[in-house]
């Protein structure tokens, strides 16, 4: 067949004008509201989608490698196929899949173009992410840079007997999970190097507050999971409490996933509000895995919101006024927007590599005070005070002094402009004020990113912003840094079982902001020479295996970036035990 | 009962790739009206030997050595190699005639129906599922029919993914002889006391909780989900991949075909498939080495370490991890025999944190290798020849189940030695 003849390709814009809308699975199939699928309606950019759905940024490939077959997508795309079917045939039709995945990570994409008010990269060359709705048969979901790809698997429970297939790909959760790593992957491209575990923790968490939180911007979805009477509009007070809410469907992610991999006692895969708070969790052994301590930082955004949330309700209730299930959702919503704006402006203040929680929260707490400086409703506050119930420390964000100190940076000889687009007069500044930022210029450092970026100021007015992150890095055996860090009057503490031959890599940098002026504002650094924190680093990758190809420490672990989201460590790392 | 040993017979039964050693002491006199006792570690093989005996020949052996009766059964860890002559249609019967009066097995091997203990700790649970799914993973695996032309590749899978495979019929039998004596499910530092072995104490080096050394679960094992879900995976698409079986289609999706962006990503899901099954594979089989029980026996002035499986990751906790890891070496410097790890494999006997402490002067060490040459492993085969060319030099004398002239017959490797001579060959 002639491709220009195909009747697939005709120009397929959304019906309507300026709005794509489209149906998705609310939650996922086994989320049920009067004995139906809850389902909603949600709105997309209007993008010209060709079969697949295949738009500028998401491309759906139908191919399933266990059963070894392609599926026909539908031929055109913004023909609403999930309105059109009824519950019992959803789980049969790959074109729900197809526009299940598509839609969510569209939203999800959006709702982070939309904190952060620019568009982003991938983590690839590629313009567009492939979204694989049935990959493989595997109760396993991942994102893959160097497939430049999503990967949805199915499977079959083990039990009951006769169960229906399980489909990632018809989990909200699922699918605003895996988008989120990899937009992130795009944002913070060295969080994927081997760190502490909050790094990799890090990933996890936002992946989960996005997955939960982004549920709440369907307002159907928030009104239809409120506890209450639906005829007469009440909601149920006694229910209408962080505790009660933190039980709903709203707060637990993949439900139906859960339930078939009977974790949790066969509730949703994860409910981490439920994580009594406890400032030791951290140190605890258990929570030294990604998932498990992903969730620490997940309970605490989720009981902030609730907090809130609640709070509001009081509020509304005290006036003496009964107490809606519309009224309920709305706060909800909008409590959740904000929470979820919020973790999502921090990335840009993040450092960009070795991240710990302390530094979400600084980011977090340091961009909200920049964009709303009147907290109202004390938001920052209430997350402050969770984050530290669970043993999560703000630092003090380090705003570097502009005018009239001794202590301002330089711009001799530096353009405005050029700050503005490339790294190399990004690097110009740093270098000109090292001595001010604390960077040691004798090891490697580099500008690796700069990003133009624009926001609302309060005062209604668009600001626009430059963030910059840098790295720095330094290899050598273990004996030279040891050596290295005594000279400098540290010291570097090589784990047990690390040859003194052992090649180790360590790494450090920070991420700066330019205000609408070109003027440094703020400085997040990870100091290469930061000895403690390298020596900590250096424990954990020891004491988890983490050893590249070589035997050597801190280096990417010999496989192409993003297997680690696959979980694939194919090669055995020579320790140099080895014969 | 305050007496010694004083001898100690070692002997390492040709079972082709696997081990089965057997442990016997002499005593001076007669306690409880035997003069000797006997330990069997591990009875088990994925491929005899070209004109050795069966499995059930090397029971009949067992039996004689024993004059009748075993005093203790250890099993290192539960992979075929170690595990299947236990079973009753190959030697299981024969050796719950021995009856034995205690089971030795590692923490992970608690049967189902035994008492409940307090609820494992997470890393503890983690571990456990993983070896439950892992278990699932490669019985499907094996199920792969064998119709389609298989590679190197593949064929390293599927006898990989074999040894994988719990003998329910092996373990039944040990779980049985485990319920009619006295049980012990351990792991490092557990305490073990054996009142049927006067004179002899057993040090448990391996393996370690989860817990405290997460590296035995491998960093394969770190995302709970992936695990869990392994089980499910359908490899009967990896004989239609490997055998080129052409696409289904599901309606008009030949442009998916053509060449292009789609199929490009296509053909990398395929390639997906095969890898991901690998991995599983490869990773369960150290997973489950890891599992190893690693003993050091005490006995008539004599050390014998008697290590498993245990691979690097295993070995890390005890070496260069423990709280009294430096007390652990110092006994391990001067151990008299050393029954190599894993077959000879190339990460089992730790070459910067294990080798330096048996390769001490004076010589007559004696290492024992219970092994076949081009059977397992292809990229890096087992055992490992660099390995076996460092334990030919002094002071070490390597001694191994497959090469002729160790000693004669079935009972490939027969070694004694007394409270005053060292080990030397026998019979």
């Amino acid at each position: 067949m002639d491709g220009a003849d195909r009747p697939s390709r005709f120009d397929p814009e959304p019906p309507g004008a300026g709005v794509g809308r489209l149906t998705i699975i609310a939650q996922d199939p086994a989320v049920m509201v009067d004995g139906r699928i809850l389902r909603a309606v949600v709105t997309i950019p209007p993008d010209r989608l060709e079969p697949g759905p295949r738009g500028p940024r998401f491309w759906v490939v139908d191919y399933d490698s266990t059963a070894r077959r392609v599926v026909a997508p539908a031929p055109d795309p913004w023909l609403d196929a999930i309105a059109a079917c009824a519950d019992d045939g959803l789980a049969a039709d790959p074109r729900v899949r197809a526009q299940n995945v598509y839609v969510v990570a569209a939203r999800t994409l959006e709702t982070f173009e939309k904190a952060l008010g620019r568009r982003l990269n991938w983590g690839f060359a590629g313009h567009q992410l492939y979204l694989v709705p049935s990959a493989f048969a595997e109760a396993n979901a991942f994102y893959d840079p160097d497939s430049c790809a999503v990967m949805f698997g199915y499977f079959q429970p083990a039990e009951p007997a006769g169960a229906a297939t399980v489909f990632t790909s018809l989990s909200h959760d699922i699918v605003a999970h895996e988008t989120t790593h990899a937009i992130l992957d795009g944002l913070r491209r060295r969080f994927e190097e081997p760190s502490l575990p909050d790094q990799a923790a890090f990933h996890e968490a936002l992946a989960d507050i996005v997955a939960l939180l982004s549920v709440f911007s369907i307002r159907e979805t928030v009104l239809a999971l409120v506890p209450g009477d639906p005829d007469t509009g009440l909601a149920d007070e006694s229910k209408v409490t962080a505790g009660e809410l933190g039980r709903t469907a709203l707060l637990g992610l993949a439900e139906q996933f859960g339930a078939a991999v009977r974790v949790h006692g066969g509730d949703a895969l994860r409910r981490s509000v439920n994580l009594a708070a406890n400032p030791a969790l951290l140190s605890a052994p258990a929570y030294q895995e990604p998932h498990a301590r992903g969730e620490i930082l997940v309970a605490a955004v989720g009981n902030a919101l609730l907090e809130i949330w609640t709070r509001r309700l009081v509020d509304v209730h005290a006036a003496g006024t009964p107490l809606h299930r519309t009224r309920v959702a709305d706060e909800g919503v909008k409590t959740a927007g904000n929470v979820l704006t919020m973790c999502i402006r921090a990335i840009d203040y993040l450092p960009p590599v070795d991240l710990s929680f302390d530094d979400f929260a600084t980011a977090l707490l340091a961009a909200d005070e920049e964009v709303v400086p009147d907290d109202r409703h004390d938001y920052r506050g209430t997350l402050e005070k969770a984050f530290r119930r669970y043993g999560i420390r703000e630092a003090r964000p380090q705003h570097v002094a502009t005018f009239g100190r001794r202590d301002a940076p330089t711009y001799r000889s530096i353009h405005e402009e050029e700050l503005r687009i490339r790294r190399d007069e990004v690097f110009r500044l740093l270098w000109q004020n090292a001595t001010l930022l604390g960077i040691p210029t004798d090891y490697y450092l580099s500008v690796e990113t700069v990003t133009p970026c624009a926001r609302v100021a309060p005062d209604g007015f668009v600001v626009r912003e430059v963030v910059a992150t840098y790295i720095q890095m330094l290899d050598g055996t273990a004996a030279e840094l040891r050596a290295l860090a005594a000279r400098l009057g540290g010291e570097l503490v090589i784990p047990a079982g690390v040859s003194d031959a052992t090649r180790l890599e360590l790494l450090g940098g920070g991420t700066v902001i330019f205000d609408e002026f070109g003027r440094l504002r703020y400085h997040q650094p990870k100091p290469l020479l930061d000895w403690g924190r390298q020596s900590r680093r250096l424990d954990y990758l020891v004491r988890n295996g983490m050893r590249d190809t070589h035997g050597g420490v801190g280096y990417s672990q010999g496989m192409p970036l993003g297997q680690r989201f696959a979980v694939m460590h194919a090669q055995e790392p020579d320790t140099g035990e080895t014969w | 009962m305050s007496q010694s040993p004083v001898r100690i017979d070692f002997r390492a039964y040709n079972v082709g790739f696997g081990d089965c050693l057997l442990l016997s002491f002499t005593y001076p006199a007669p306690i409880d009206g035997r003069a000797e006792r006997h330990v069997l570690i591990d009875f088990g093989s994925t491929k005899a030997a070209r004109g050795g005996p069966s499995l059930a020949d090397v029971a009949a052996l067992i039996e004689a050595d024993t004059h009748g009766k075993l005093d203790v059964v250890v099993l290192t860890h539960r992979h075929r190699d170690h595990l299947a002559g236990f079973d009753p249609a190959t030697g299981g019967a024969t050796i719950a005639r021995l009856a034995p009066d205690a089971i030795i097995r590692p923490w992970t091997e608690v049967p189902n129906g035994a008492a409940p203990a307090a609820a494992p700790s997470p890393g503890r649970r983690k571990l456990l599922d993983v070896l439950a799914s892992g278990n699932g993973f490669a019985r499907s695996i094996t199920a792969i029919p064998f119709a389609g032309r298989l590679g190197v590749a593949e064929s390293a899978l599927m006898s990989m993914a074999a040894m994988q495979l719990g003998n329910d019929r092996a373990i039944g039998q040990l779980d049985q002889l485990a319920a009619a004596s006295s049980a012990h499910y351990l792991k490092f530092g557990d305490p073990l006391v054996l009142d049927m072995l006067p004179g002899v104490s057993v040090s448990v080096l391996g393996p370690p909780d989860p817990e405290t050394w997460p590296a035995v679960l491998h960093q394969a094992a770190q995302s709970t989900e992936y695990w869990l879900g392994a089980g499910s995976a359908d490899p009967a698409a990896l004989t239609a991949s490997a055998a080129g079986t052409p696409l289904g289609m599901d309606g008009d999706a030949e442009s998916l075909l053509e060449p292009g962006p789609g199929r490009w990503l296509i053909d990398r899901l395929d390639d997906h498939l095969v890898r991901s099954a690998e991995r599983l594979v490869h990773q369960l089989d150290s997973v489950l080495n890891n599992t190893s029980l690693v003993l050091l026996v005490e006995a008539a002035g004599h050390k014998l370490l008697l290590p498993g499986d245990a691979e690097v990751e295993n070995w890390g906790y005890a070496l260069t991890a423990a709280p009294d890891h430096q007390g652990i070496c110092d006994r391990l410097r001067g151990v008299d025999l050393y029954k190599v790890g894993h077959h000879g494999s190339r990460n089992a006997t730790p070459k910067l944190s294990l080798y330096p402490l048996l390769a001490v002067t004076p010589p007559g060490r004696v290492a024992v290798m219970s092994t076949l040459v081009g059977f397992y492993g292809t990229t890096n085969p087992v055992p490992s020849q660099a390995l076996i060319d460092k334990l030919s030099l002094p002071p070490f004398t390597l001694l191994r189940t497959d090469v002729a002239g160790s000693t004669t017959g079935a009972r490939s490797v027969h070694l004694a030695a007394t409270d005053s001579t060292a080990f030397a060959p026998a019979d």
